[in-house]
């Protein structure tokens, strides 16, 4: 069970492709969609699905499918965009950790705060503070985040002074900068790749459920809550009811496994699950 | 232990003390003369009174509003959470009873899909399938529990099974691979291979250490179960906790987001806490922490 994972499982390979092509979808969806995300036709609303209209139309007669792949952007964006926040912020700190106990207790007291104080609330007290919207929540996530990064890059930095290889690499003759350059900075990358990618997952599922009760993005912009809330409040038959929240779940699975796969290949102490075997 | 259980109350109370600062400055403006740090020390000291001030757009003390929602967010909080650990012991118990089963190969990968699958949409299934098709149960609403009991409990069914199933496969999928652990652990299996019955080491000495496990994962779990109750309680239009902070949020209601953002941080710290304390409890090492 503990044996290293040397070569991505199929599952990994396939969900990486699967990630993939749901985010060139979302990015598609800037420059082309079936029909204007935003062209409004009360005419057409909640039409069943057709050949002009794939999976039918919302209470406006907006286009589902353009709305769907849309809403796949708008959870990639605000997702990625929570992430680069958590990064910015959660590295340096993290790095300041590695050698300041100081700053090290400060981390660990915001990541105790934020268990008594989830993300969800923290989203909707900044949401009051502010306005309700996609860039409030993307700055809630963001910072929610902070701590996740700061602790692996602090363990990382810490850590990986102390492994056999950059022992054996210094007594082979190694100098520092270049044990610094040949093994803690791709070390240090790739475990920042694994944080940043495991975040992603619960980030959009965040953004989903704060946009479906209202507090995040607003209409016109698209997204696989307010999707959903719409067609719940409207009482929208089943194509509107089903398919964002099918697509919302996938997209979360796929990230969810492919983060953990890719921990796994970084980390060989995990097993293919990205669960610690020890 | 003594000591451990001083130090797990003192950080709830700094908790609670940071959250009531963060939601005292940034829940929104305050009356003219009750801003300021001082008007700080005079919300928390009326907050424990009970007092949170009047809702403006409910035309109601703040406090009252958050207790009448608690009696909608506490036993959907509970039943849930009961349900989910029905759901995830049965899990468990069968995927580690019978490991090579096809079933368990295929039961374990859909629990894994079905930990994902956000509770509010479930519940819009629920709603599409029990209450639409089929009417077997209320699609939303709810009634005070003193002048219909039973329709306020059918009414918490659907909400129920939409937040413990995906939590309660959570739980089994996370339980599955402690106890299997546990079972594999060295000192069991050196047991066991010298004759003693597994049967009679379980109780004493193999429980203790899953439970000592599955604590830490429940102190993340709890908090996450009672976000997710309160985005819930929108899909079946329960007055909820949740669906407080929401209106007052959307209102402008300053001091009603007050109260109940801040109860809702005394609900969720109230359930780490309830957790840091059972492990405290469980773990031998957290007790013998108290000379470090």
């Amino acid at each position: 069970m503990i044996a290293p994972v040397a070569t991505p499982t199929r599952a990994l390979r396939g969900a990486t492709v699967l990630g993939l092509a749901l985010l060139l979808i979302g990015f598609v969806s800037i420059v082309w969609t079936p029909y204007p995300v935003d062209a409004v036709n009360i005419a057409a609303a909640l039409a069943d699905p057709s050949g002009a209209h794939w999976l039918g139309t919302d209470q406006l007669g907006r286009d589902a499918l353009s709305m769907l792949m849309r809403s796949l952007l708008t959870s990639f964006i605000v997702a990625g965009v929570g992430v680069a926040i958590s990064a910015i912020i959660g590295i340096p700190l993290g790095a300041l950790a590695a050698t300041s106990p100081v700053a090290g207790r400060t981390i660990a007291g915001i990541d105790r705060f934020l268990l008594g104080f989830p993300a969800i609330l923290f989203a909707m007290l900044l949401v009051a503070a502010m306005e309700p919207g996609s860039g409030v929540l993307m700055l809630a996530l963001g910072l929610c985040g902070v701590p996740a990064f700061a602790k692996v890059a602090a363990r990382t930095l810490r850590g990986v002074e102390g492994f056999a290889f950059v022992d054996s690499a210094r007594l082979a003759g190694m100098s520092a900068s270049e044990i610094w350059r040949r093994h803690t900075i791709p070390d240090f990358a790739r475990v920042m790749i694994a944080t940043g990618l495991g975040l992603l997952g619960p980030n959009v599922l965040l953004e989903a459920a704060l946009s479906f009760i209202g507090l995040g993005a607003q209409a016109p912009a698209s997204s696989f809550g307010l999707m959903l809330h719409d067609a719940q409040t409207v009482g929208a038959d089943k194509p509107l009811l089903i398919v964002p929240g099918l697509l919302l779940t996938v997209t979360a699975l796929t990230l969810g496994v492919t983060s953990r796969g890719l921990a796994a290949l970084a980390d060989p102490r995990l097993d293919a699950e990205g669960n610690n075997a020890a | 232990m003594m000591w451990v259980v001083l130090r797990q109350i003192g950080i709830f109370a700094a908790t609670l003390v940071v959250a009531a600062a963060l939601v005292f400055f940034l829940a929104g403006p305050m009356p003219e003369g009750a801003g300021g740090p001082l008007g700080w020390l005079a919300w928390m000291g009326h907050g424990l009174t009970g007092d949170f001030g009047v809702s403006i757009a409910r035309a109601a003390p703040a406090g009252a509003l958050v207790l009448q929602s608690l009696a909608v967010t506490l036993p959907l909080l509970v039943l849930a959470l009961l349900v989910a650990a029905l759901i995830g012991v049965a899990f468990a118990a069968y995927f580690v009873r019978w490991p090579a089963a096809v079933t368990t190969r295929i039961g374990l990968g859909k629990a894994r899909t079905l930990a994902v699958v956000p509770p509010f949409w479930l519940g819009l299934l629920l709603v599409l399938v029990f209450a639409g098709l089929l009417r077997w149960l209320p699609p939303g609403g709810f009634f005070a529990w003193t002048d219909n009991f039973g329709g306020a409990l059918s009414a918490l069914v659907l909400p129920v099974l939409a937040l413990a199933i995906p939590f309660g496969a959570a739980l089994g999928v996370d339980a599955r691979r402690i106890v299997i652990g546990e079972l594999e652990a060295p000192w069991l299996v050196r047991l066991r291979d010298r004759g003693t019955p597994v049967r009679a080491l379980f109780w004493p000495h193999v429980a203790r250490n899953i439970a000592v496990r599955l604590l830490p994962r429940l102190r993340v779990l709890l908090p996450a179960l009672l976000a997710a109750t309160w985005i819930v309680e929108t899909a079946f239009y329960l007055p909820g906790l949740g669906r407080l902070i929401v209106d007052g949020v959307i209102a402008r209601d300053p001091m009603l987001t007050r109260a109940a953002l801040f109860s809702g941080a005394l609900l969720a710290s109230l359930l780490v806490l309830l957790a840091d304390l059972t492990l405290a409890w469980a773990d031998p090492r957290l007790r013998a922490g108290e000379a470090a």
